[in-house]
C-alpha cells in the first residue's frame, strides 16, 4: 500500500462538521482509502505531523494554537486544500471580527447571564485569542479552496480524487442562481419596482412557494452574490440561500455587493428595519471583507 | 504599455503652484517625459502627435488641464482627436487634473499641492495600465430626424431640415401648433409647405414610447389610436416648448439634465445651443419673452446645421461603455435588469446569462455597481483602476492635522463643479480647500460601488464624500437615487465596523455649483477634524 497518497487532515476554529461531512461518504470511504493513506487526523491518535502529499485544513485561525498548527500544516504538506467556509473565508466564526476580542471574552466568561463570580481564564496552557479571527490564506499560501459549510461530501470525494491523479479539482464559478431551479418572474422584467413591498423572514410567509425565486417572495436570500457548487441545498430544502460557499471570483466581497443589488430589489426602508443586512451579508465571509474588522481609532 | 507623461504648465497657471520641474524629475524614468508651456498650442500639438509617433506610445497621461477641458473645448478636442488619430486607444489616454483640481484649488501650498500632483499622475499611469481598449461601433447615418413638438421651434427646424432634403418625422401629442397667436399667424406659411412636403410625416396625437440606438441610427417607437409604430431614424430634436410634464417623461429616453423649472438644460459647452448629452438629440427651448420669429429661426437653424453636419458624414463611430458579461460568474439573477433605468439589461433564460443591448446603454455603470457577482466593468472607470487609485492617493494624503478625504466625483455634477470650483479659488482665497482632499472620478453616482468605501476606510482615509445630483437632475435618470440607496443600507456596515457613518457624506451638488462645492467640502473636513480612524493594518 505504500504507493498511496499520503494525506493529514486537521481543524483549526470550527465545528469539525467538514469532517463529519466527509464522513458523510459513508461506503464510499472505502473508495478513497484504496487512493489515499491518512498519516495524520484529529480524529485519530497520532501526535506529530508528518510530511504529506496532501493536507486538508478546516476551521478558521482564531487563537495561536490554530495559527501554528496551521504553519506545520503547511510546511510538511506538498498540496494544502481549505476545507470548508471557515478555513476559505473565516466563515461564521469570522463574525467574532465585529466585537472587541476582549469584550468577546469578558461576554463568554464573566458577563453571562446565567454566570457567577466569572472570570476570563488565563494561563499558559490556553491559547491566546488572536485580536481577529482570520481565513487561513490570510497565514499561509493555499493550494486549493473547497468552500461550502460544510462542503458537499461528493465535493470532497472529487477534490481528493482529482488531486490523488495530479488534477486540478474543479471549482465553479457562476453564481447560485445558475444551479437554483426556482423560477423567476419579476426578477428578469426591466421595470424599477421592488420586486416585492416588504421584507419578511421564510416564517412569516402564510406559505413559501417551493417553485418561486425567495428574492420575489420578499425574503432575503443571498444566492445571487454566492458562489455555486452547493446543488442548492437550502434551496431544495426550501430555505433560502445564506451565503456559504463566499462571493464569486470576481467580486472583492460578498457583503458590499449584496447590498449593492438589494439596492435595485427588495425596498430598502424594509430592508433596514426588518433585516440585519451585517449579520447576513457577512454571515460566512467577515474574516475576507475588505474591511475585516474594527477599525481600531474611536468611531 | 508604453506610456509618455506629458506635463503643461499652462503657461505658468499650474507652475505657479505645483513644482512641474520636480514633477518632471520624479517620472524621469518614464520612457517619454515632456513638459509644455501649453497643450493648446499649433506647434505643440503637432510636438504632441510627433512625439507619440517617435517613439511609438501605446499610452499617454496628459497631466494638466481638467479633462472636461479636453472633452468640451474645442482647442482640447482637436488635441485629443489628434493623439487618437495616432491610433492610441481614447481608453489608453488618462488624464492628470493638475489645474483645476489642484494648482488653483490648494494656491500658496507648494509642497501639498505638489505630493498632490505627483499622487494623481501615478493613478492615472495605473489607470492606462489597467484599462482595456475601449471598442466602437461603426454606423451609418440616416438621412432621416424625429422633431418632437409642433412648436415654433420644430416647425422651423423641420422646413430647414427638408430643405436640407432630410425626411422628418414630425410628432406631437395634439393637432396643432402650439405657440402664441402673434407667430400662429406667421407660421402659417411654414405650416403649408412642411404639410406639402412629401418628405415630412406628421403624426398628430402621437406619442414616443421607446427610444433606443445612437447618434446616425435610432430606433424610436409612436404610439398613437392606431398602435404602435416603428420608425427608423439618424437624429432627434426636441422641441417640446414649456411642457415641463412631457420633459420629465422624456427625461429617461433622452438622458436629458433638467433646470430648477423643470425646462432642458443644456451641456453649456463653448456656448453651442441646444446641445444635450448625447450627440445624436438636440433641444430647441421656448422662446422667451419678447423672442420673435427671427430668435426662434435662428435657433432652428443652428440645431439643424450641428445636427446636419453629423449626420452628412459617412461614418460614426460610438463607444461600447460596457464590458461583455464574465460568462464565467454570472449566473442570470437578474439583479442587472432590475437596475438598469434604460431596459439594457435582459437575461438569456435559456443559458442563464444576463446580456447587454449596447444601443440602448448609456454607459452609466449602475448595473456594474449592482452585479453581485463582479461579471461587468465599466470600459472608462474600470473597478481595478478605482480601487488602485484610492490606494494611491491615501498614501499621498499629508499627515497633516487635515483629515484625509477621498471625494467621488460623478462626471455629471460633482467633477465639473470641483473645477469650478477650483476656478472660483483663483478670485478668492477662501475658497480653497485641503490639499487631502483627494479627487476620484466615477461615471456617476450609481457607479459608486460601497466596495469602494470600504476601501477607502482601509487605506487610511478620514472621510469619503460622494457627490450625485439632486433629485430629478441625473444624467442617467436613477443614478443619484440607486446610490442614496446602497449608500443607506451601507451606513449599518460602516457602523458595524465601529466606523461612525457621518465619515461617509453625500453631497448634492449641480455641476455649475463650484461655491456649494467648496463650502460641502470644508465642512466635511471641519466635521472629520478631531476624530480619527486609523487604518487596519
Amino acid at each position: 500500500m505504500s504507493e498511496r497518497v499520503t494525506v493529514a487532515t486537521t481543524w483549526l476554529q470550527s465545528c469539525s462538521g467538514c469532517h463529519m461531512a466527509t464522513l458523510d461518504l459513508h461506503a464510499e470511504l472505502f473508495e478513497l482509502i484504496e487512493l489515499i493513506d491518512i498519516k495524520y487526523s484529529t480524529i485519530a491518535d497520532i501526535k506529530e505531523v508528518p510530511k504529506v502529499d496532501i493536507a486538508l485544513v478546516e476551521g478558521a485561525v482564531a487563537n495561536e494554537d490554530n495559527a501554528e498548527l496551521l504553519r506545520t500544516f503547511r510546511e510538511q504538506s506538498k498540496t494544502l486544500v481549505a476545507l470548508g467556509t471557515c478555513a476559505c473565508f473565516g466563515g461564521v466564526t469570522g463574525l467574532r471580527n465585529l466585537f472587541d476580542r476582549d469584550a468577546v471574552l469578558r461576554r463568554g466568561y464573566v458577563d453571562t447571564e446565567s454566570t457567577v463570580d466569572g472570570k476570563i481564564p488565563t494561563g499558559k496552557d490556553i491559547p491566546a485569542l488572536t485580536r481577529s479571527v482570520k481565513a487561513i490564506d490570510q497565514l499561509v499560501e493555499v493550494d486549493h479552496y473547497l468552500p461550502g459549510c460544510p462542503p458537499l461530501p461528493s465535493a470532497i470525494k472529487s477534490t481528493i480524487v482529482a488531486l490523488v491523479k495530479g488534477e486540478t479539482p474543479p471549482m465553479p464559478t457562476r453564481n447560485l442562481c445558475e444551479e437554483c431551479n426556482r423560477k423567476k418572474s419579476k426578477m428578469l422584467v426591466p421595470s424599477r419596482d421592488f420586486v416585492t413591498t416588504t421584507v419578511l423572514a421564510p416564517n412569516e410567509l402564510e406559505n413559501i412557494d417551493p417553485e418561486q425565486c425567495f428574492l420575489e417572495q420578499g425574503v432575503l436570500c443571498m444566492g445571487p452574490a454566492t458562489r455555486e457548487g452547493c446543488g442548492s441545498r437550502c434551496l431544495r430544502g426550501n430555505m433560502p440561500c445564506r451565503g456559504c460557499m463566499g462571493p464569486t471570483p470576481d467580486a472583492l466581497e460578498q457583503g458590499a455587493k449584496m447590498v449593492n443589488a438589494l439596492a435595485s430589489i427588495l425596498p430598502a426602508g424594509a430592508l433596514m428595519f426588518n433585516e440585519d443586512v451585517v449579520g447576513v451579508g457577512y454571515r460566512y465571509s467577515m474574516a475576507v471583507s475588505i474591511f475585516p474588522e474594527l477599525a481600531k481609532g474611536k468611531g | 504599455m508604453k506610456t509618455g507623461l506629458l506635463l503643461s504648465r499652462d503657461d505658468g497657471a499650474i507652475s505657479e503652484t505645483v513644482d512641474v520641474d520636480a514633477l518632471g524629475r520624479d517620472f524621469g524614468h518614464l520612457p517619454v517625459l515632456k513638459v509644455y508651456e501649453s497643450f493648446f498650442t499649433a506647434p505643440n500639438q503637432r510636438d504632441v502627435v510627433q512625439t507619440i509617433l517617435d517613439h511609438l506610445l501605446e499610452a499617454v497621461v496628459l497631466a494638466g488641464n481638467s479633462p472636461r477641458y479636453f472633452h468640451r473645448i474645442p482647442s482640447g478636442s482637436s488635441i485629443l482627436d489628434a493623439i487618437v488619430a495616432t491610433g492610441i486607444n481614447p481608453n489608453r489616454i488618462a488624464f492628470a487634473n493638475l489645474k483645476e483640481q489642484v494648482a488653483f484649488a490648494h494656491f500658496g501650498r507648494r509642497e501639498d499641492a505638489t505630493r498632490k500632483a505627483r499622487a494623481l499622475i501615478e493613478a492615472a499611469l495605473a489607470k492606462v495600465e489597467v484599462t482595456h481598449p475601449i471598442e466602437s461601433v461603426s454606423v451609418a447615418p440616416r438621412r432621416v430626424v424625429l422633431v418632437l413638438g409642433m412648436t415654433e421651434g420644430g416647425l422651423l427646424a423641420t422646413q430647414g431640415l427638408l430643405g436640407k432634403g432630410y425626411r422628418v418625422h414630425l410628432v406631437d401629442a395634439r393637432a396643432e401648433i402650439s405657440t402664441s397667436d402673434e407667430l400662429r399667424e406667421a407660421l402659417r406659411p411654414t405650416v403649408a409647405a412642411v404639410e406639402a412636403n412629401p418628405l415630412a410625416a406628421i403624426h398628430a396625437h402621437t406619442e414616443v414610447i421607446d427610444v433606443s440606438g445612437w447618434s446616425g441610427e435610432y430606433t424610436v417607437r409612436l404610439n398613437n389610436s392606431k398602435g404602435a409604430e416603428t420608425h427608423a431614424v439618424g437624429g432627434i430634436i426636441l422641441a417640446v416648448g414649456a411642457d415641463t410634464e412631457l420633459i420629465r417623461r422624456l427625461r429617461p429616453l433622452f438622458q436629458l439634465d433638467t433646470d430648477e423649472t423643470g425646462q432642458i438644460r443644456g451641456d453649456g459647452a463653448s456656448g453651442v445651443m441646444g446641445r444635450t448629452k448625447d450627440p445624436g438629440v438636440w433641444f430647441i427651448p421656448p422662446l422667451g419673452a419678447g423672442g420673435d420669429l427671427s430668435h426662434a429661426t435662428a435657433y432652428a437653424s443652428a440645431v439643424v446645421l450641428h445636427l446636419t453636419t453629423q449626420l452628412d458624414q459617412n461614418e460614426l463611430r460610438h463607444p461600447v461603455y460596457v464590458s461583455e458579461v464574465d460568462e464565467s460568474v454570472c449566473g442570470g439573477c437578474g439583479t442587472c435588469v432590475k437596475t438598469c433605468a434604460f431596459a439594457a439589461s435582459a437575461v438569456d433564460i435559456q443559458r442563464k446569462l444576463s446580456t447587454i443591448d449596447v444601443r440602448r446603454c448609456k454607459g452609466c455603470g449602475n448595473c456594474v455597481v449592482a452585479c453581485p457577482t463582479g461579471a461587468r466593468d465599466l470600459m472608462a472607470f474600470p473597478e481595478d483602476h478605482v480601487v488602485r487609485s484610492i490606494g494611491i492617493l491615501a498614501r499621498a494624503a499629508t499627515t497633516s492635522s487635515e483629515p484625509k478625504v477621498l471625494a467621488l466625483l460623478c462626471n455629471g455634477c460633482g467633477y465639473p463643479a470641483a473645477d469650478q470650483a477650483g476656478e472660483l479659488a483663483t478670485q478668492a482665497r477662501a475658497m480653497c480647500y485641503s490639499p487631502n482632499v483627494m479627487p476620484v472620478q466615477v461615471e456617476c453616482g450609481g457607479n459608486v460601488d460601497t466596495q469602494y468605501v470600504l476601501e477607502a476606510f482601509r487605506e487610511g482615509f478620514d472621510g469619503v464624500a460622494v457627490t450625485v445630483c439632486r433629485d430629478g437632475h441625473c444624467h442617467h435618470v436613477v443614478g443619484n437615487t440607486d446610490m442614496d440607496r446602497r449608500l443607506g443600507l451601507f451606513r449599518e456596515v460602516l457602523r458595524s465596523r465601529n466606523i461612525d457613518p457621518e465619515r461617509l457624506r453625500v453631497i448634492h451638488v449641480a455641476p455649475h455649483e463650484g461655491r456649494l462645492f467648496t463650502e460641502e467640502i470644508q465642512a466635511f473636513c471641519q466635521d472629520l477634524k478631531g476624530q480619527s480612524v486609523q487604518a487596519v493594518s
